[in-house]
């Protein structure tokens, strides 16, 4: 969740211009979710929208820095640091085997019955043919790097 | 419907008789929207409600001919996992609507699009009253002539006579339904083609599936032989979840029994390629992924010409083309942009979601980098002379700095961030100074 911007607040860096129309339609589809309705939904299924889209705005932010190259450091810095952005999570993605990581709890084997990650970690090729996985922290499909 | 009308002279007022996609004659009424396939009667010209259900040929004959696709899930299915699978495709709708930035105009497009499925070609199986028909898109399926009746799921013994069916003449079969336009070579190789019998021929076989949408007019109407790019995302999306399942469930289970395991392993495989926000869009593109993939493959074994051979650069070519023409935003999300792009059909150059990501990404990249040296390149002017210029044209000495922001402070030169407002309260009185001490 990023901070709150007051005059007090110090000015984002240059280039914040170009990619704040994207961050706020990020900040209006989380809005969105709050006010839909979750009757009828599993209690962690209410929750997996919010995670899917603050994913995707660390994906967002990621891909502009690393692949697109598209904002300086110091913007990308601040990003992290205002919360735009999932730094640690990022910091994973990094990793071999972890580029696709939906969520950090999702590797967090200790907190799963078996001691092991979370079912969406699991390659496709390794599961059987029809199974549909929904993982029940994030509604992950599935985020092996081999798939 | 390819609607011809005709001279309605043997007609009650107001009817008139066009021709089906199928060769059947039919009748409509303009005024009250009725559409019958037995001719109306002159004698009730105003007719009851109860009268006009029974004319209506149609919808009846659909229910009656079309496969019950909640028991033919259920052969295969475990009751178990019914319950929470039907519930999951109710979600994903509202769920898609809540993830994806413009996802209901997509629908909107996608229902425009949609298009009417009938048969197109059939084939006699071993086992004698059956015949194999796939519709206009691609979806396999067994007929029985003596019964006719139709399935989406083959009963055992049947199933057993389609794995019969060499493979590489079931996707060629399937090809040919979903537009593969050179059916002559194809024919070449396979000598088993001749066995396919235009499914018109057959009148009865044309109720099937999906026939009871009949939302869509005269434009919407694809000519079978249409090229393939055109069917690309017209598969159903406002399916009742039952349904839905039914039909998924019948499709896996042809392939399976037809063209054995290894054409659902690579299903598989492609689809887990997807990103894991993925929505039903994507799910249906893959279905025309998969099987322009399979007629490639072919083409590449049998050593036939594709029918486009245009090379993969010029593909991403014309891709970045599009994105250029229609001003696409290269700091912004695919996400978002994605729904500038869809409409276009060069957006169907590339085929699979992944390979699109990936050349926006490096286009945006490019981009960018482009627009950053025009920037540079552009003299710049520094934020104070900005606000000295502002200054020039707006400051008066009767106004302080408080009273003049106040005033000011929506106008653009004010507005620019880039100075603090500390700083600008200072230049404003510096400014007021030297015109007071100018007076």
């Amino acid at each position: 969740m990023p901070r709150v911007r007051t005059q007090r607040t110090k000015k984002p860096p240059e280039g914040f211009a170009e990619i704040e129309d994207t961050l706020l339609e990020f900040a209006n589809r989380l809005k969105d979710i709050e006010t839909t309705p979750h009757e009828g939904q599993r209690k962690n299924e209410s929750l997996w929208p919010v995670f899917q889209i603050t994913h995707q705005r660390s994906r967002y932010i990621y891909d502009l820095y690393y692949t697109r190259e598209a904002i300086s450091s110091q913007l990308y810095q601040w990003l992290l640091k205002q919360g735009y952005a999932d730094g640690n999570l990022i910091a994973k993605w990094k990793k071999q085997g972890y580029e696709k990581l939906c969520c950090l709890r999702c590797i967090q084997a200790k907190e799963n019955n078996f001691n092991a990650t979370c079912i969406c970690r699991v390659p496709k090729a390794k599961l059987a043919k029809d199974k549909v996985v929904e993982c029940v922290t994030c509604g992950c499909h599935g985020c092996a790097s081999t798939d | 419907m390819s609607a011809r009308p005709a001279a309605s002279d043997d007609l009650p007022p107001g009817w008139t008789r066009h021709i089906a996609p199928s060769g059947h004659y039919y009748y409509y009424n303009k005024a009250t929207k009725q559409s019958s396939y037995e001719k109306p009667a002159f004698s009730n010209a105003s007719v009851a409600p109860g009268e006009s259900k029974s004319s209506d040929v149609k919808p009846s004959e659909l229910s009656k001919a079309r496969p019950d696709p909640s028991t033919a899930g259920d052969a295969q299915r475990k009751p178990a996992l019914q319950q929470p699978r039907a519930t999951q495709s109710q979600d994903r709708s509202s769920w898609a609507a809540a993830y994806m930035p413009g996802f209901e105009q997509q629908q909107k497009r996608q229902q425009r699009k949609r298009r009417k499925e009938e048969p197109v070609l059939m084939r006699e199986l071993s086992l004698k009253p059956w015949c194999l028909a796939v519709t206009n898109l691609g979806r396999p399926f067994v007929y029985n002539l003596e019964e006719k009746k139709s399935l989406w799921m083959p009963p055992p013994d049947v199933s057993a006579a389609l794995e019969l069916i060499p493979r590489e003449e079931l996707i060629l079969m399937i090809a040919r339904c979903r537009g593969l336009r050179n059916p002559k070579d194809g024919s070449v190789h396979f000598d088993a083609t001749q066995a396919m019998v235009p499914a018109s021929e057959v009148a009865e076989t044309k109720p099937i599936g999906l026939a009871d949408e009949e939302d869509f007019d005269e434009n919407d109407f694809v000519e079978p032989d249409g090229p393939p790019m055109t069917s690309g995302i017209i598969r159903q999306r406002n399916r009742s979840p039952a349904e839905d399942d039914g039909d998924s469930d019948s499709e896996s289970g042809s392939s399976d029994s037809s063209s054995g395991s290894g054409d659902s392993d690579s299903e598989e495989e492609s689809d887990s390629d997807e990103e894991k926000g993925e929505n039903e869009a994507e799910q249906v593109e893959f279905d025309e992924e998969d099987i322009e993939w399979q007629i490639q493959a072919m083409m590449a074994e049998n050593g036939l010409d594709g029918e486009e051979d245009i090379p993969y650069v010029e593909k991403v070519k014309t891709f970045r083309q599009m994105l250029m023409d229609l001003n696409v935003n290269p700091y912004s999300n695919w996400e978002t942009e994605m729904n500038k792009l869809v409409e276009d059909t060069r957006y169907f150059m590339l085929q699979t979601a992944s390979e699109r990501i990936a050349v926006f990404q490096d286009w945006a990249k490019e981009r960018i980098a482009e627009l950053k040296e025009q920037k540079a390149n552009e003299t710049r002017i520094s934020p104070e002379d900005l606000f000295s210029e502002f200054l020039r044209q707006y400051a008066t000495p009767k106004l302080f700095y408080a009273e003049f922001k106040r005033k000011y402070r929506k106008e653009a030169g004010f507005k620019d961030s880039r100075l603090s407002d500390r700083e600008k309260e200072k230049m404003y009185r510096e400014y007021i100074d030297k015109l007071k001490k100018k007076k």
